[in-house]
């Protein structure tokens, strides 16, 4: 599938490009799910993966590798939410878990957190990422609060873990999605909404590392903003269209479920990739950019990437992905805007045109090398509160506040599930 | 001021925190003659998280009204208020004494002594005992003595409060050179504000909904049968509108002011407001739609807790006098009429009474004023006849507090 896509685009770099392999894999129910709609999107230059104890559930999945375990502990059924039966079978299933990442230069874990399958499998496949010592990025769902406060609980420190052990961790909070979405949504349609984001993601991920040319620098560049192992991860997506589409875009961008703009510590890496139509102007990049340096400080690098898509018309997407090292160090003020022009350099006319800068901010790039990796697991329990500060707001350092098994804090209508539309 | 005495009273309240000092003529009438308020830092959910804080606040809010009332205080009654207070009924048992089985005065203090020798659980401390209808061989009486049975019961809706806490807040008004006089817990001070005696005969539910935390008292037959504590306040509905709107905290309480409303109407689908109004940077429009489903949501859950609470209580009953609302949150336009959906009742909003200075006249200051109210009349009885068991203050309650 890469293979065509690269072929069709840049035949001349075909004999010196060497093929990335980057590997999405879908664990349990949840996972599996969002794996089988990637395929249904078409999305093209991964791996998928799906790897399930219910095999019911991966009859259902085309378009993907499938991978059943524990059939001797559960007997093709689901672990139903049991998270020690899932513990068990990923004890037991080690080699297959090494076997999943082996040769794999970038891994993309997808899991609903919360029941016996996913949460138990994410946590071994990313050991298994951690031995064989290759790129991590993990999406996990949390819980919708209905679910109940164990699901939430379970979900919330198995996350905590995981974040520890790969490069970056994106938490959706399936709350968020159901607020996201417009009114009268199903409770299926809200699932696939929690999909669509992913396969956004995913979609924003792949046009910056299979288009041509850049291939080697971009999955380098995600490598790179990702840099080491734990720390927080700030993931957005943005989408817009119409009269002012920079506009648009921020304000979708700003509207994202999973991206948390309002808080205020620096990132220490930051990748912003625009994606645009033929038609979109270098204009509307440096203005979308220049906007986005206003809310965000950066410590120590930036990296920007344009690209036209043909297929986009006159829409705007941006993506975000920054990284956050726990500690903390002065921020740096990053780029002016004559460095901002300088980045792009008139776009290209035809189609396919790509502009992908790396810029410096500061010459404090090694300083990160420098840091005590012992500092940063020590302030790792400490930041693991917050994972739900989405939710709990301005509440976020003070104390859980039961009432029955409810957290008075988390906002009312999202426990009760009330819709509120914001766009 | 050379004649009768004066009482002060402190709240230290999620959003502020207010002093008054008031005078009580010799005949026993209250006059209030200084107020100091502050805008509170350190607290959240009606509970002190930043001490440091806290005393800056009270300090320069008892200046404020130290100077307004010319008067130096000394000490101070303050409210209590915060989810870690935690009430529970206690009973003290007497056998009646006397031969032909008339319960006497001796009687009536040994149940009430029994009541609250009871400990309170550990680590905490008793903050008030509010009693409830004595009972004689399980029949209730209004006035026990002079009455026949063989078994005299008195019971307490009994309130405790973490000792830390407690300690470290007398510790804060003993470092400024102030004795705290005595503990009151801010949901009766409300109730004594706002509520007619009418009103605590036929029984009714005063909900005092602050800034952090909604404090409530249930009256039944002119006792207060239940009062707690609820950490959720108008701080949650801007939380709430921050959270679910998107916007920043300030411009969600900017919103909650503004456009609030505790009823989610369905009429104007698409009007939209401004989050800021001022069309400053990054301003934007929301639905007033939603901003109406969000405080709704919260305020009816608010209510379904206390009426859960009510229920618990006394049962399927209805209180007589309906619902009474007070402090701060309860401006939100539309509150009225949400309650009295919620609890199937008469609701009217409770302002303290006439004849105080205007700043202080909003529900805002129902606890603060009914603190004061509570303060005077617990030292005219103290000035004339037998101190009540009741009255012997905080000296009885912090017994034990600062040992070791």
């Amino acid at each position: 599938m890469m293979e065509s896509a690269i072929d069709s685009e840049s035949p001349a770099s075909k004999s010196v490009k060497p093929a990335y392999r980057i590997r999405v894999c879908g664990l349990g129910g949840a996972g599996g799910n969002v794996v089988q709609t990637l395929h249904s999107a078409q999305l093209e230059g991964f791996e998928t993966v799906v790897v399930n104890t219910d095999a019911k559930a991966l009859e259902m999945i085309e378009g993907a590798e499938s991978v059943w375990l524990g059939r001797k502990i559960t007997r093709g059924f689901g672990t139903g939410g049991v998270l020690a039966s899932g513990e068990r079978i990923a004890a037991q299933e080690r080699t297959t878990f090494d076997g999943l990442v082996e040769g794999v230069d970038c891994l993309i874990s997808i899991t609903g957190m919360g029941g016996g399958t996913g949460t138990a499998f994410a946590d071994a496949l990313a050991s298994a990422a951690v031995r064989a010592d290759i790129l991590h990025l993990a999406f996990v769902f949390h819980p919708f609060s209905f679910e109940g406060a164990e699901r939430a609980s379970i979900a919330e420190e198995a996350s905590g873990r995981l974040r520890g052990k790969v490069h970056g961790l994106v938490i959706i909070p399936n709350d968020l999605i159901l607020q996201a979405g417009g009114e009268q949504v199903s409770a299926m349609e809200a699932f696939d909404e929690a999909n669509r984001w992913i396969v956004r993601a995913l979609r924003a991920l792949g046009l910056m590392i299979f288009k041509p040319g850049l291939m080697r620098q971009d999955l380098a560049s995600l490598a790179a903003t990702l840099s080491e192992r734990g720390g927080r991860v700030l993931f957005g997506l943005g989408e817009g269209r119409g009269d002012d589409p920079v506009k648009a875009a921020l304000k979708s961008l700003e509207q994202c479920p999973f991206l948390d703009l309002d808080n205020d510590r620096a990132l220490d890496q930051l990748l912003i990739q625009v994606t645009g139509g033929p038609s979109m102007g270098m204009a509307a990049v440096q203005r979308l950019i220049a906007s986005l340096r206003e809310r965000l400080t950066c410590r120590e690098s930036i990296r920007f990437g344009a690209s036209i898509d043909a297929d986009a018309a006159d829409a705007i997407q941006v993506c975000l992905l920054g990284k956050m090292e726990i500690g903390n160090a002065k921020p740096v003020p990053v780029l002016d805007s004559r460095d901002t022009a300088m980045l792009f350099p008139g776009g290209k006319g035809d189609d396919d045109a790509q502009v992908s800068v790396v810029a410096h901010a500061t010459k404090l790039q090694k300083r990160k090398a420098a840091k005590k990796p012992s500092a940063a697991i020590e302030q790792e329990e400490f930041d693991f509160i917050s994972d739900n500060s989405v939710q709990r707001g301005l509440f976020e350092k003070s104390e859980r506040n039961f009432y029955g098994d409810e957290d008075l804090d988390v906002p009312t209508f999202m426990r009760k599930g009330v819709r509120i539309r914001i766009l | 001021m050379s004649e009768g005495t004066i009482v002060a009273a402190a709240e230290i309240g999620t959003s502020k925190v207010a002093v008054l000092i008031g005078h009580v003529s010799e005949a026993g009438r209250l006059g209030i003659i200084g107020h100091g308020l502050c805008s509170s830092r350190g607290v959240r959910k009606g509970a002190i998280y930043d001490l440091r804080a806290v005393l800056d606040c009270l300090q320069s809010a008892i200046e404020l009204a130290e100077t307004r009332a010319s008067v130096s205080v000394e000490n101070l009654f303050l409210a209590q208020s915060g989810s870690h207070l935690q009430g529970q009924f206690i009973e003290g048992i007497a056998n009646v004494r006397n031969a032909n089985g008339i319960v006497q005065q001796e009687d009536v203090e040994r149940a009430c002594s029994d009541a609250k020798g009871k400990m309170p659980p550990n680590d905490r401390i008793w903050v008030v005992h509010i009693r409830n209808p004595f009972r004689i061989d399980e029949r209730v009486v209004e006035e026990p003595i002079g009455e026949q049975g063989s078994r005299l019961s008195a019971g307490y809706w009994s309130v405790s409060g973490e000792r830390k806490i407690i300690s470290d807040q007398i510790r804060l008004l003993n470092g400024i050179a102030i004795e705290v006089e005595d503990l009151i817990l801010a949901s009766t001070a409300s109730a004594e504000a706002v509520l007619q005696t009418s009103e605590k005969r036929s029984g009714c539910i005063v909900l005092d909904v602050g800034g952090g935390s909604t404090d409530y008292v249930f009256y039944k037959d002119g006792f207060i049968v239940r009062a707690g504590v609820i950490p959720v306040g108008g701080d949650h509905i801007t939380n709430d509108l921050s959270v679910g709107l998107r916007i920043n905290s300030r411009w969600a309480e900017n919103l909650k002011k503004e456009h609030g409303c505790a009823l989610a109407r369905t009429e104007d689908k698409e009007r939209k407001v401004w989050a800021h109004g001022d069309h400053s940077i990054g301003d934007r429009e929301c639905y007033l739609q939603s901003v109406h489903a969000i405080i709704e949501a919260r305020v009816r859950e608010l209510f379904e807790i206390v009426r859960k609470e009510w229920v618990s209580v006394l049962g399927d009953s209805k209180p007589g006098s309906g619902v009474v609302l007070t402090g701060g949150t309860s401006r939100l336009s539309g509150i009225e009429e949400l309650a009295a959906k919620v609890f199937a009742t008469h609701v009217r909003i409770g302002t303290p009474p006439n004849g105080v200075e205007k700043a202080i006249a909003g529900v805002e200051y129902s606890t603060c004023i009914g603190l004061l109210m509570y303060a005077s009349r617990n030292d005219t009885i103290a000035g004339g006849g037998p101190r009540p068991v009741a009255a012997t203050g905080l000296l009885r309650k912090l017994t034990g507090l600062f040992k070791s």
